[in-house]
């Protein structure tokens, strides 16, 4: 069930992390996560074919967009998305889409370690 | 340090965002803080995106959703039960997911804006009253402004560009007819919805000629010169449906300027065409509800803030989706949804008294050639100097010419993957 009484808090969190990145235009990549759903499904899992990314960490996101972007990893369209990202926007990005999701949906590994 | 190696696992990331989070260093945030009722119209892509964001956002928010119909039927795809690859019911979604998700759901058709006593009134009678109204109603067909295609004619020559009853129509008539037939299609000038659709339905419309009616032809009528993906589609038809498809420009005559459906006639500015089916396709603006309220100034199209989505020419009252021109974007039902995000948050922040968030946007229009043979094209946005919706440089574009098997193959099963994706974000 998604946790709608504090996700946004957290996220916040996330934001201020990603605005001290140097030269990251924190607000602009602050509403680019939410474009993702589109395709990868809320959360990063599709309920269809597209690439399930639910289980990156921020690490493997930011070094696929990287690879997509430079053309070190074959892609099919992820290229031309994510040649609009420079390097702080993606280190912004990968950070903010993991941190969102796992708000949106609840995170077990959480829940666990509070009890 | 970068950042990921601070922060490198999700766990790592979630304990630092729990941790602060039960501090309370952000409870005062503002989506919390937001009252008010939001109406919003249109029970397709932008609605229903826009409705559920606005609630998923701002859980204090009085959101109604007015959605003509029980479901929806969405024009993504349905091209592909046009050309007998899915059944109308796989387009076809209802609103309990958006009603479990918290918004109210009202099914009734607007009959007016009142913007003066920011309230609308419904045709069983009823009105509701808004703090902030958000208008997705999508586009209406210019009648007449192909000589005789009306809303009859509609009944003979099929448009089909709002996906449901025109959808199964066309599918019956494409089925009825004989083996070597002809069937003419006309394209609108721009702007239309979904500047690929026409070229899909010709590939799908080809995909079930060339299986079951292999001496039929299928010609398309174009009122301009050129089209998207306009390469890509034309190296697909002659891979997959040689001498089938004929697309004849603007500058060719390919201009329909008259029907007659008594006699299945269409005319262009130089020949006279007697097809056995007809689909015409004709010149579109936003729907009329926005008429009630001046929005469109007497234009085609809405004029709105790109930020926030706001009208231009009535306070409290936000348009997005197919009946606003949005800057470089196209009419699709990506867009839409993309829209539909930005505004929420535009909403949520405007009625805390916040300023609107930067806005970001992504469009990626899938088109099926075949039911394995796809392409697309992309964009990522955001708004330039002048606050106008633009396409970032160097990012973007369409497939690759002459790609592999596979690579159309997995094109297409991405498309299907996005549309399962994007109806579960839209309808829960």
């Amino acid at each position: 069930m998604p946790r709608t009484g504090n996700w946004f808090a957290p996220l916040l969190v996330a934001a201020a992390v990603a605005a001290e990145i140097a030269g990251a235009d924190e607000s602009w990549t602050g509403l680019l996560v939410e474009m993702c759903a589109a395709c990868h499904g809320q959360a990063g899992k599709s309920p269809g074919s597209v690439p399930d990314i639910s289980e990156l960490d921020a690490e493997s996101m930011q070094a696929f967009l990287i690879g997509f972007r430079d053309g070190d990893i074959e892609a099919t369209v992820m290229d031309r998305i994510s040649r609009a990202l420079g390097d702080s926007d993606i280190e912004a990005l990968s950070l903010k889409l993991i941190e969102s999701w796992q708000l949106l949906h609840g995170a077990p590994d959480e829940e666990n370690d509070n009890q | 340090m970068t950042t990921s190696e601070c922060f490198g696992t999700r766990r790592d990331l979630l304990k630092l965002a729990g941790a602060t989070a039960v501090a309370g260093a952000f409870a005062d945030r503002v989506f919390a803080d937001a009252r008010g009722s939001v109406v919003v119209v249109g029970g397709g892509f932008g609605g229903a995106t826009c409705s559920t964001y606005l609630h998923r956002l701002a859980p204090g928010l009085d959101v109604t959703l007015v959605a003509r119909n029980e479901s929806f039927v969405t024009c993504p795809f349905s091209n592909t039960v046009i050309g007998g690859i899915r059944e109308l019911g796989s387009v076809t979604h209802g609103y309990d997911g958006i009603r479990r998700a918290g918004v109210t759901v009202v099914h009734d058709e607007v009959v007016a804006v009142d913007a003066e006593n920011n309230r609308i009134q419904l045709s069983g009678g009823d009105r509701l009253s808004y703090d902030r109204l958000v208008l997705s109603p999508g586009i209406d067909i210019k009648w007449a402004a192909i000589d005789g295609y009306d809303e009859a004619a509609a009944q003979r020559m099929p448009h089909a560009w709002i996906a449901g009853s025109q959808t199964s129509l066309l599918r019956d008539q494409l089925v009825a007819m004989e083996d070597g037939g002809l069937i003419v299609m006309s394209a609108p000038a721009n702007p239309f919805r979904c500047p690929p659709g026409p070229y899909e339905r010709a590939s799908l419309i080809a995909s079930y000629l060339h299986r079951h009616k292999p001496r039929s032809k299928l010609l398309i009528l174009d009122s301009k010169d050129g089209f998207s993906k306009q390469g890509l589609f034309r190296e697909g038809w002659e891979r997959l449906y040689p001498g089938l498809i004929e697309w004849v420009g603007f500058s060719e005559g390919g201009n329909v300027i008259a029907v007659e459906p008594e006699t299945m006639t269409v005319r262009t500015d130089f020949d006279i065409f007697r097809p056995d089916v007809a689909n015409i396709i004709p010149p579109q603006r936003s729907a009329r509800i926005v008429d009630t309220a001046g929005l469109a100034e007497g234009d085609d199209w809405c004029s709105v803030d790109q930020r926030t989505f706001a009208s231009r020419v009535v306070p409290n009252i936000h348009v997005l989706g197919d009946a606003i021109i949005a800057g470089a974007m196209p009419k699709s039902g990506f867009s839409a949804n993309s829209q539909a995000k930005v505004c929420a948050h535009a909403i949520v922040s405007l009625l805390a008294g916040e300023d609107p968030p930067e806005p970001a946007f992504i469009n990626t229009c899938y088109s099926l050639l075949s039911a394995d043979y796809g392409i697309s094209v992309a964009a990522v946005y955001r708004l330039d100097d002048n606050g106008e919706i633009a396409s970032i440089p160097g990012s973007g574009g369409v497939s690759p010419a002459n790609a592999t098997d596979d690579f159309r193959q997995a094109e297409a099963e991405f498309a299907k993957g996005w549309y399962a994706s994007i109806t579960a974000d839209m309808f829960g």
